[in-house]
């Protein structure tokens, strides 16, 4: 069950909204709990036991961790999270990556052991690190962590997070948990950011979807630098529009039931360096490893050298993240290179750069960056960028007419990446009734678009659902 | 308080227990990847009368399911030959099984649409696509056949797993 499905929009949301509504607020935590084990058991139902034993596992490690901590055990302490982050880590390392490591021996050691592969559990990459965080916090002294498990449980599994985040820490939802009254007010704007995200998903990303996978499905090596081009060009809206429409239909969700999670997206493709960008896209998968990996690891206030192995690791492991696949540790390479020379060597120069420029050059250089994520193999990567770089021509008659095709979703994924629209809003909303009017129209228009869009596609996961 | 930890860390080692002991039968209980996409697509093939329909390639794929054919590790179609026809056969090997969902909501999305084709129009096709349509999905194999006889296409599919 995806957010972009009928079923959802017009079934277990709506009747998941309406108990929540109808039952007494010292229920509604344990009512989140059963709606939220109900949205992950959906497509496979018997990895409910799986996440009950990781939920088990994970409040005992908890509870264990704060008692030793506040006896002063430092030994005892370290093993149990070690322990309990291995055994977290050793789920997600099977489902994820026992296929890339097998295939790698087999490469290089001629053997032939085959891995049995089973779908992944939906959203093991997102609880897997919210689970890792929570120890980790306990650990440090951030917070006590849950002595209800109900409590703990909803806040792995909480179904507008579950999926494809944004990944929260625990001691920033702590308090919601105890008070998240419901209000028609916060319903409203949780309403308007989901619909305004469903929208970015089927309206946008989808269409983008069409123009990308017809020009993707042309074999590498006979693309011309306009095609190319194009088809990088499509990848990097189509992906930008589905995360982060995904990410507001997360927080609207999230505000109906009277929750507040933190945005995941600023206008990422608006930066002025590579380090931006990542403080802008998947904030808070960024946001995650900067405070359990890069700090912990002496951040950057350690000696230079440290700093570019830091920043190494960090990137490696945000591309092995993302997917087990060379592509992925390629991409996650590049990134890390370009945020080194950006924080090493031309601290000083990037500010003598026009911002404009920047921008463009961040954004030629982020979409380059995609085509490592969206290719097969690192080969077809290599012949893609030979590609846009001029090896195969310039252009000929059928890019022009693909581009003519590509040209207005293309146009329209470009406007809606800026924040022009969401300013727009803001001021009509605050000149008061007329365009309030309006933005009624205005959404009620929105919905039905996306029905008939959500009617007339096949079924079309979120990107980020398989990361 | 050491009874209290003794107790966390037994429910730690139980609990990482019971989700080994479930993975191993989880993977006991999934078909062998490595059976080759032929002894599959021919068990199914062997129950199917293939009169009225027409093999369909990764165009017929993408036209009829919205799938592309280079997803898959393996892909065999037949669908009507004629607008009147509604048997129809669908078996594919997923390259891995995270594609079994949208796989299974193409497919469902594909018996609707033709289901909506004969609403109210061809009682037989109907009642064909309503009572004798198997979607059938065991680790990356995928069997969806419309046929009298879809109980004994799965039967074959499923043995030869």
């Amino acid at each position: 069950m995806a957010f972009g499905d009928l079923f959802f929009v017009f079934g277990f949301l709506p009747v998941c909204l309406l108990l929540y509504i109808l039952t007494p607020g010292r229920f509604s935590n344990v009512l989140l709990l059963l709606c939220s084990l109900l949205f992950f058991a959906w497509g496979t139902p018997e990895y409910l036991v799986l996440m009950l034993c990781a939920l088990a596992f994970n409040y005992a490690a908890g509870r264990e961790l704060a008692a030793l901590r506040d006896s002063g055990k430092k030994v005892l302490s370290g093993a149990v999270f070690a322990t309990s982050v291995l055994a977290d880590l050793a789920l997600l390392g099977y489902w994820k990556y026992a296929g890339f490591v097998l295939e790698t021996v087999n490469a290089v050691f001629g053997t032939s052991f085959a891995a049995r592969e089973l779908p992944l559990p939906v959203g093991l990459s997102f609880f897997t690190f919210s689970l890792i965080s929570y120890l980790a916090d306990i650990r440090r002294g951030r917070t006590d962590g849950s002595k209800d498990p109900l409590t703990f449980s909803l806040y792995v599994t909480f179904f507008p997070k579950l999926a494809s985040g944004p990944i929260v820490p625990y001691p920033e939802m702590e308090a919601q948990f105890a008070h998240h009254p419901f209000s028609w007010r916060r319903f409203g704007a949780g309403a308007r950011c989901f619909l305004i995200g469903l929208s970015k998903k089927i309206l946008l990303a989808n269409t983008l979807g069409t123009t990308f996978y017809a020009l993707s499905a042309l074999p590498p090596e006979s693309l011309t630098a306009a095609f190319a081009w194009l088809c990088a060009l499509s990848y990097a809206l189509m992906l930008y529009f589905d995360f982060s429409g995904y990410s507001d239909m997360a927080v609207g969700l999230a505000g109906m039931f009277g929750f507040q999670l933190p945005k995941n997206f600023d206008y990422p493709y608006l930066s002025r360096s590579v380090s931006e960008f990542w403080r802008r896209w998947h904030i808070t998968l960024g946001a995650w490893f900067r405070e359990y990996v890069y700090i912990p690891l002496g951040g950057s206030r350690v000696h230079p050298f440290r700093i570019f192995l830091n920043l190494m690791a960090v990137w490696l492991l945000t591309g092995l993240w993302h997917g087990a696949g060379l592509t992925f540790l390629l991409w996650g390479i590049y990134h890390g290179l370009l945020v080194v020379l950006e924080k090493l060597v031309l601290k000083g120069v990037l500010e003598t750069i026009p911002n404009a420029v920047r921008v463009v050059l961040t954004f030629l250089l982020v979409v380059i960056g995609w085509v490592f994520f969206f290719s097969a193999t690192p080969a077809e990567a290599f012949t893609r960028l030979s590609r846009m770089f001029f090896l195969g021509g310039v252009a000929d008659g059928a890019a022009a007419y693909y581009a003519l095709g590509a040209l207005r979703p293309l146009l329209l994924g470009a406007a809606a990446a800026l924040p022009v629209g969401a300013r727009l809003g803001r001021e009509l909303a605050r000149r008061g009734q007329p365009w309030t009017l309006l933005s009624i129209f205005y959404f009620a228009a929105l919905l039905l678009l996306c029905v008939a869009g959500m009617m007339n596609d096949t079924y079309s996961s979120f990107l980020y659902a398989q990361f | 308080m050491k009874s209290k930890l003794i107790l966390l860390e037994a429910l730690r080692w139980v609990s990482a227990s019971l989700a080994v002991l479930f993975i191993l039968f989880l993977l006991g209980s999934t078909p062998d990847p490595e059976i080759p996409f032929e002894t599959v697509e021919q068990a199914a093939l062997a129950r199917l009368d293939l009169s009225e329909t027409q093999p369909g390639d990764a165009t017929m794929l993408r036209r009829l399911y919205g799938l592309s054919a280079s997803d898959f590790a393996g892909m065999t179609l037949y669908y009507p030959a004629s607008n009147m026809g509604a048997k129809e056969l669908l078996v594919l090997k997923l390259a891995d099984e995270s594609q079994a969902d949208t796989v299974e909501a193409a497919i469902r999305a594909r018996l609707q649409t033709q289901r909506d084709s004969f609403d109210g129009y061809g009682a037989e096709q109907f009642a064909l696509l309503t009572d004798h349509a198997v979607v059938e999905i065991r680790g990356v194999y995928v069997l969806f056949a419309v046929c009298e006889n879809e109980q004994a296409v799965r039967e074959s599919f499923l043995n030869a797993l």
